[in-house]
């Protein structure tokens, strides 16, 4: 009840606020008085993953459950979650593109277009900040508040409408039943902090491992990759084309951490995408991570996106600018991106904060017809149908998950 | 503007709150023991995108068997006897995959052509380029005079000989017995769960 005083504040947007009371306490034994007594994590989830397959790391304050994730699972997909009920988190996050939306910019339940492109939310439990360019978002616990009460622009539309969410879901048999079970120690389970943990469980859950380059790489089936798919990865990883540096690792990101890492990576760069009159700059809105900061040398700097499912995530970079992966590699060779008129003129490769790994390279057009085959093996068919990740209330008017 | 101003200061007061109880030590991860000795990584040859640093990492690892997880060979089948003029092709899969498969005849020994293109013989150190994400595989060839002769460490499901390192082997005259050992890596690393596997052996001959 030590949250009641917060909620008018909450009301004005101070989530995170409510979310600093008692939801993330940590692991105890930090703070005033006698440390609550840790309950044991329930030991009721297995991610399924391959033998040497990362897990990801899970707050100690939101550990997995089949129901938690159950009630995640339905809060994504539910359009009681945005003001007017006409959206919910997959309106934007579409499983069959890989939870992504197809569009340069997300169009918002008002029809406000968000500035950048809508991100795939596989694999995010990797993640050591999430969205596009912003190094202070490291939880899916608190980046799930940014759609649902977001103002700049409206995505879900429910700042100031928390108590009319909360009746909503009370509403809801489904809920009734799920939230104790999923929130078993609480007398009021159905609260906003614990919506925000439910879809972050089921967002954890969420989990890429069966494209064609993992069955080569991690299962070793050494008939998974065609030959081209295998001519591509040498070019993918090689100091010619340098994109394993950005865009390594299991993830095919540098900014991971997961359980048992040891230590966390958080990058960011400019890739010379822009370069506005010739200044460095990046457009008014997007200009990377230094929209954050101010610094002048985080101009246009973002995080390099996870490549898997990246034939399905287009159109491509933060603000959908680039239509086809045939002309994001274009854009790679030229060592930065020329924009010969317009608004935003400008030769990217010349930018001043671009990184010192986009030096352009030349391809011949089988070498890039490799690269694209072996960016297409690490799309995973599986994950576009998996009945773990669909719809739930479709599922119920269907007869329940097959 | 305002508005993302105070959510991103909101935030990022979380995020320092973060920084402090739930990324912190909760204590109890069991660090690795110190290496004692150094594995002895000389003449072992590179291919794929392996590095020594994975190797190290594999060599100090205790290794485990595990059926599904270990290595099959394919080629060269057990017994079989391999010519000495042509440097073969060697294939496996990981036991457990769908990759479990008869090849052909004409497949065993297409190796002399790709043997051509390591004339100028085997790399045997990695430029720290790309650290290993995913399986890499140690195959130790020895005859029982020579132990571990020849020593290949790749993140490839198929390794070609080079001349020289087949002359190696065929001067012996003895039988040759090939054990490969996989581990799965993270970041050059041998990840949770990852091994190293320990494969069946596989004994063939070199003919005259
Ligand atoms: C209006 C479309 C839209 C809706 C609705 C929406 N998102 Fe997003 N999502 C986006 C966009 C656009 C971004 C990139 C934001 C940025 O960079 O500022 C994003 C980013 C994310 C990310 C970060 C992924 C990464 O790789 O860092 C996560 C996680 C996410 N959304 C989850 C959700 C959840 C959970 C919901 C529902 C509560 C939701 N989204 C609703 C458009 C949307
Ligand atoms: C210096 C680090 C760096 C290197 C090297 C690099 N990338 Fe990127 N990559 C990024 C960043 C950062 C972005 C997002 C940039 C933006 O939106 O402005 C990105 C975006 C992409 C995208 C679009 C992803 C999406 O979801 O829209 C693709 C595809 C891609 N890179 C492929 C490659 C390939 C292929 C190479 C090698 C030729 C490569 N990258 C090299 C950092 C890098």
């Amino acid at each position: 009840m030590k949250y009641l005083p917060l909620l008018p504040l909450a009301a004005r947007g101070s989530f995170a606020a409510l979310l600093l009371l008692g939801a993330f306490a940590g692991c105890g034994g930090e703070g005033e008085g006698p440390p609550a007594p840790v309950p044991p994590a329930p030991a009721t989830w297995d991610f399924g993953l391959p033998a040497g397959y990362p897990k990801p790391k899970v707050p100690a304050d939101n550990p997995m459950s089949v129901d938690k994730v159950e009630l995640g699972r339905r809060l994504f997909y539910d359009k009681r979650l945005s003001g007017n009920e006409t959206q919910s988190c997959a309106s934007c996050h579409d499983q069959k593109l890989a939870f992504t939306d197809g569009r340069a910019g997300g169009l918002g339940s008002t029809g406000e277009v968000h500035p950048r492109s809508s991100m795939s939310i596989v694999n995010v439990g990797y993640l050591s900040t999430l969205t596009w360019a912003n190094p202070l978002i490291t939880e899916l616990e608190e980046q799930a508040l940014l759609p649902l009460f977001g103002e700049t622009p409206v995505e879900l539309g429910l700042a100031g409408k928390e108590d009319v969410l909360l009746e909503r879901l009370r509403k809801e048999p489904v809920y009734e039943a799920l939230f104790p079970k999923a929130f078993p120690d609480e007398a009021d389970p159905v609260r906003l902090e614990n919506v925000v943990r439910a879809i972050g469980a089921f967002e954890r859950s969420v989990i890429s491992y069966q494209s064609a380059w993992d069955r080569y790489n991690y299962g070793g089936d050494s008939k998974a990759l065609s030959e081209a798919q295998k001519r591509g990865k040498d070019l993918f990883f090689s100091e010619k084309l340098e994109c394993f540096h950005c865009h390594g690792g299991f993830n095919f990101s540098d900014s991971v951490v997961h359980d048992g890492s040891t230590f966390t990576e958080t990058m960011f760069h400019n890739t010379g995408l822009y370069n506005l009159g010739g200044t460095g700059a990046y457009p008014e809105g997007n200009r990377g991570v230094y929209e954050v900061t101010s610094v002048t040398t985080d101009m246009g700097r973002f995080r390099a996106p996870t490549l898997r499912n990246i034939t399905l995530t287009a159109p491509y970079m933060h603000d959908g600018s680039i239509a086809t992966l045939s002309e994001v590699l274009d854009h790679y060779a030229a060592g930065g991106r020329t924009i010969a008129d317009g608004p935003y003129a400008g030769v990217g490769s010349t930018n001043p904060y671009k990184s010192e790994l986009i030096n352009g390279f030349v391809l011949t057009e089988d070498e890039k017809a490799d690269v694209l085959a072996f960016l297409a093996a690490l799309t995973d068919d599986a994950l576009l149908t998996d009945p773990r990740f669909a719809d739930p209330w479709k599922q119920d008017s269907a007869g329940g998950m097959p | 503007m305002k508005r993302i101003g105070r959510i991103v200061g909101i935030v990022s007061l979380a995020g320092a709150v973060f920084v402090g109880t739930s990324v912190g030590a909760c204590g109890g991860e069991t660090e690795n023991p110190p290496a004692t000795n150094e594995p002895d990584l000389t003449g072992v040859i590179y291919t794929g995108a392996a590095t020594d640093e994975a190797l190290e990492a594999l060599l100090l690892a205790a290794p485990k068997t595990d059926a599904a997880q270990g290595v099959v060979v394919d080629t060269p089948a057990a017994g079989a006897t391999l010519p000495k003029d042509v440097p073969p092709t060697i294939e496996w899969h990981v036991g457990g995959s769908s990759a479990a498969r008869e090849p052909s005849a004409g497949e065993r020994f297409v190796g002399a052509a790709k043997a051509i293109a390591s004339f100028f013989g085997p790399r045997e150190a990695w430029a720290h380029g790309a650290p290993v994400n995913g399986r890499a595989y140690l195959l130790v060839f020895s005859t029982p005079k020579s132990p571990e002769l020849v020593r290949v460490f790749t993140t490839e499901l198929s390794y070609t000989f080079d001349a020289a390192s087949w002359t190696k082997l065929a001067l012996t005259g003895e039988p040759v017995t090939l054990v490969v050992t996989n581990a799965i890596f993270e970041d050059n690393r041998v990840a949770q769960d990852g091994g190293p596997f320990t494969g069946e052996a596989v004994t063939f001959s070199i003919g005259p």
